[in-house]
């Protein structure tokens, strides 16, 4: 006769697997969608502050993973990236940089560089999360340097992919299509972007 | 397609011009590149190859068509004189390389890429120099991209075949898929998600004897998660590979799928790589296959590609359904010896003396209840490891103690167990444990005592199982269930044996006095089992992890002595300690991972893909011991071989870089690693050969001749 005893035992028993099974589903890999609620984060910024997703709530924010020493980065950087984070910034958009090289990886920077580099770049970012752990990294899926990322004021990730759509532009090549301006002006008329996800192009982020 | 700039690459036809460049041969500082072709004179109207050939620096490499999840694939483009007429660029058959979370498409040391010229008949005899511009991206860990002007000098009159450049040339074109949509049909559905491929057709009727380590690549970017295992399954004339959606195919698939499909096919004493370009027909299937578990091996992490691999050891899923139902069965026997089972077995042998005295019907009805219990245990199991198969989960196996609340969990029930068979609390009031439980006579009891048996096992099944529970997965639900019922056969047997037979229960000695010790003697195997999990938890979470897992032995002792008293404010006080000492299983569980650090100094370097690719591109054999705190096999190797004089001398003599992947927490890397060696846990022990060839895999148990000449094969490189 199974008494009530057992029913604990087996309860017991139960919760152990319930256990292992929530273990399994927390290892599952977050991926940031388009159309769906983009990751909550909190990260450490460049300047000593702590900041959060959920900050800027009813702004539009845009991610860029960087990483100073990859060449694709170094292109946009001749100042198509500044150019980008100035309009930006004019529409009060929050331009928010993240760097998840990992510390001995290339890009890894400590905050006074990270922000040395910029003024040196005349890059105007509203923030530059360092996230050496690739926490956040590893949440948006972020593959490479440059991966871009557009996210409305009610939190939903609207774009996710590369800056246009061409690695290495050549002379006579047509002009990029800028997935990322196209996001942008597609929120401020209160469109949803298209396309919405594209395939991110540069050096592999350097998680650790 | 939108991304048709770093997708499709075309060769330009630039235009007219007689272009006088020098010959010029780049020497970028991490691929040298040079243009060859297959002729070195030609003839009016006969076609030639011209190829880009990249030397890589090891450990470097560059990108394929679809470069997966960075890179950049290589370009070049000829300058051809007027009437000149170039084709499609051939692409060889990629390799994966795994970075970290992320995986790239691409070669490594060499590769070639030919393009067809055909020359005019109109074509005026005389040297004809034809430029060139590539552009690549190479990496490593960095990625640097690298350009060259080439150039080569063709004499048009009497066609003369180049050697160098013909067996470079030949030797592309045979890595280079083949079209295979006449040998082998092709669909892919999208269900949750997973994007499920289904082949067949003559091209896999070797079966899984003369076919493994199917790969995919997608020749477009983003249809597929890169990174993610490819798990699949080949009978004769078909096969499943289950992939996961990439951010493109998310909502369902844009449109038929275009992939190159590679295998190893047996050939002669080894293996040799082929590759098909497929399309495969959105949402539709092939075969009626069912999904197949992470157990195949793409031996995508070899560097080099693995033209041939020879000798290495059969996959486990090669094993015959009834090899594997037989293993099932010696394994469960095993278990009842194993040091994970032997507190278990204390219990089972206790409930058997006590129940001595009985009528020898009930007896016979416990030792069928026990059996009951154990192989329902293992049926369930199974049936959740199937469930977690499905939705794509990692189903490793003994990995319920990877969470540190369940060890946790397991140490205190181990420490109150103990603390019964001393006599300090009788079960039957109010303290209900899986101690009690199990310490209960009845029929109930024996059952709990099956399932408790089984769980404790877990840990020592993977090493002894290994092949059992690869094929297991692999299968249909019902083969597989059936294996794990064979386990549980295999682990109630003895018991059941000994409660059937009479004349077996007639060796048990008489009742008496001598059952108190022996139930206060079995405590301590219980202590022991506590201190293991204990040690368990220090490599989980460290010190903190002991500190709260005592306070939990405290408080729940104080729970019992509590009980032991008359009245309310004991009753209080017991609650109290019971609720404490959940509260301390929680806070060890709920503790930061720590990360296992080797010491320095040791021999042992903590193990990455990259680490190991590294020193394989310096030709150094390498040998790597996946491993964790809570896996006993893999602490008697430790201590055991891999610490032995003899073996310690073979690695320094061979000069092998050994590395250590501590699985005591879980890590998707090492996850991925043991499923790409279709090992369903740890231990897992690979021995790497100096000359880039796929690793042997070891067995689960080592020796020290196993390990040395193991190292000696590495090194002759006969693996």
């Amino acid at each position: 006769m199974i008494s009530r005893r057992s029913l604990t035992t087996a309860a017991g028993l139960g919760a152990a697997s319930l256990l292992t099974l929530a273990a399994f589903a927390a290892e599952a890999r977050a991926d940031a969608v388009p159309g769906e609620a983009a990751p909550a984060f909190t990260g450490l910024t460049a300047a000593g502050e702590t900041i959060s997703l959920s900050d800027f709530a009813g702004q539009t924010v845009v991610l860029e993973w960087t990483n100073h020493g990859c060449p694709y980065v170094q292109r946009h950087y001749g100042g198509n990236m500044q150019g980008l984070q100035a309009d930006a910034a004019e529409d009060g958009i929050v331009w928010i940089q993240v760097i998840s090289s990992a510390p001995g990886e290339q890009g890894h920077v400590d905050g006074p560089t990270a922000l040395s580099l910029n003024e040196d770049r005349s890059a105007t970012v509203a923030h530059t999360i360092l996230d050496p752990e690739g926490t956040i990294g590893r949440a948006y899926d972020a593959r490479t340097t440059p991966h871009m990322y557009v996210i409305d004021g009610a939190g939903v990730l609207q774009y996710a992919g590369g800056i246009d759509d061409q690695p290495r532009p050549r002379d006579g090549d047509p002009a990029p299509t800028p997935y990322v301006t196209m996001a942008l002006d597609a929120l401020a008329a209160g469109e949803t972007p298209d396309p919405a996800a594209t395939m991110p192009y540069g050096c592999s982020v350097k998680y650790g | 397609m939108m991304f048709r700039a770093s997708i499709a690459v075309i060769l330009g036809l630039a235009g007219l011009g007689a272009p006088a460049a020098a010959q010029f041969q780049t020497d970028g500082p991490m691929v040298e590149a040079s243009l060859v072709s297959d002729r070195s004179a030609v003839a009016p109207g006969e076609t030639v190859h011209l190829a880009l050939h990249q030397e890589i620096r090891p450990g470097w490499h560059t990108y394929w068509r679809n470069p997966g999840d960075s890179g950049e694939p290589t370009r070049w483009e000829l300058s051809l004189p007027a009437g000149w007429r170039a084709g499609e660029m051939v692409w060889p058959a990629p390799t994966a390389y795994p970075l970290g979370p992320l995986t790239n498409y691409g070669y490594s040391d060499t590769v070639t890429l030919p393009v067809r010229v055909s020359v005019p008949d109109n074509a005026a005899p005389g040297p004809v120099t034809i430029p060139a511009r590539a552009t690549w991206l190479v990496c490593e860990d960095i990625c640097i991209p690298e350009e060259a002007d080439l150039s080569i000098t063709l004499d048009v009159g009497e066609s003369v075949t180049d050697p160098a450049g013909a067996a470079l040339i030949d030797a592309a074109f045979a890595a280079a898929p083949e079209p295979g949509g006449d040998r082998l049909g092709a669909g892919v559905e999208k269900t949750d998600d997973a994007l499920v491929l289904t082949l067949a057709g003559d091209a896999l009727a070797a079966g899984p004897d003369g076919i493994r380590n199917l790969e995919v690549f997608p020749v477009e970017s983003g249809i597929i998660d890169h990174a993610a295992p490819q798990p699949s399954i080949v009978e004769a004339g078909q096969a499943r590979v289950d992939l996961k959606s990439g951010y493109l195919s998310r909502s369902g698939l844009p449109g038929p799928m275009t992939l190159v499909l590679t295998f190893e096919r047996r050939a002669g004493g080894g293996w040799a790589r082929e590759a098909l370009e497929l399309t495969a027909e959105t949402g539709a299937r092939v075969n009626t296959l069912a999904a197949p578990a992470l157990s195949s091996s793409p031996g995508a992490a070899l560097p080099g590609g693995g033209a041939i691999d020879q000798g290495a050891p059969a996959a486990p899923q090669s094993l015959s359904f009834l090899q594997a139902a037989a293993f099932a069965l010696i394994g469960g026997l095993i278990l009842n010896l194993m040091p994970c089972v032997f507190p278990v077995l204390s219990m089972k042998a206790i409930t058997l003396v006590e129940k001595r005295g009985a009528e020898r019907g009930e007896a016979r009805l416990l030792g069928l209840i026990f059996a009951a219990g154990v192989i329902g245990t293992f049926l369930a199991l199974g049936a959740l490891l199937l469930v977690l198969r499905t939705a794509g989960l990692p189903d490793l196996w003994g990995v319920q103690l990877q969470t540190p609340a369940v060890v946790a969990g397991l140490a205190l029930l181990m420490f109150l167990i103990g603390l019964n068979f001393l006599g300090l609390f009788e079960v039957g009031t109010s303290l209900q444990t899986v101690g009690s439980g199990v310490r209960d006579t009845g029929r109930g009891g024996a059952f709990l005592t099956g399932v408790l048996a089984v769980f404790v096992a877990a840990p020592c099944l993977a090493p002894f199982m290994t092949g059992a529970l690869a094929f297991a997965l692999s299968q249909p639900a019902a083969a597989s269930l059936t294996v794990f019922a064979f386990l549980g056969v295999g682990l109630a047997a003895p018991f059941v044996l000994v409660s059937l037979a009479p004349g077996l229960l007639g060796f048990l000695p008489k009742p008496g006095p001598w059952m108190v010790r022996l139930r206060q003697g079995l405590a301590f195997p219980m202590f022991a089992t506590a201190i293991w999990l204990v040690w368990v938890l220090v490599a989980q979470v460290g010190a903190i992890g002991v500190i709260w897992s005592l306070v939990a032995f405290l408080t729940a002792g104080f729970a019992i002595w509590a009980f032991s008293l008359k009245g309310a404010v004991a009753r209080i006080a017991g609650v109290t300690g019971i609720v404490l000492a959940a509260g301390s299983v929680a806070a060890a569980s709920q503790l930061d991972t720590v990360e296992t650090v080797s010491p320095s100094g040791s021999a042992w370097a903590q193990w990455s893909p990259e680490a190991v690719a590294a020193a394989r591109a310096e030709g150094r054999p390498v040998f790597v011991d996946f491993t964790a705190a809570w896996c006993v096999t893999c602490q008697v190797n430790k201590l055991g071989p891999l610490s032995s004089g003899p073996v310690k001398d073979a690695f320094a003599a061979h000069d092998v870089a050994l590395f250590r992947a501590d699985f005591t927490n879980h890590d998707d890397a090492i996850a991925a690693e043991l499923a790409r060696h279709g090992a369903p846990g740890v231990p897992l022990y690979l021995v790497f050969p100096a000359d880039g060839g796929a690793p042997a895999v070891l067995p689960p148990l080592l020796t020290n001749a196993i390990v040395i000449q193991a190292l000696e094969r590495a090194v002759e490189g006969r693996v």
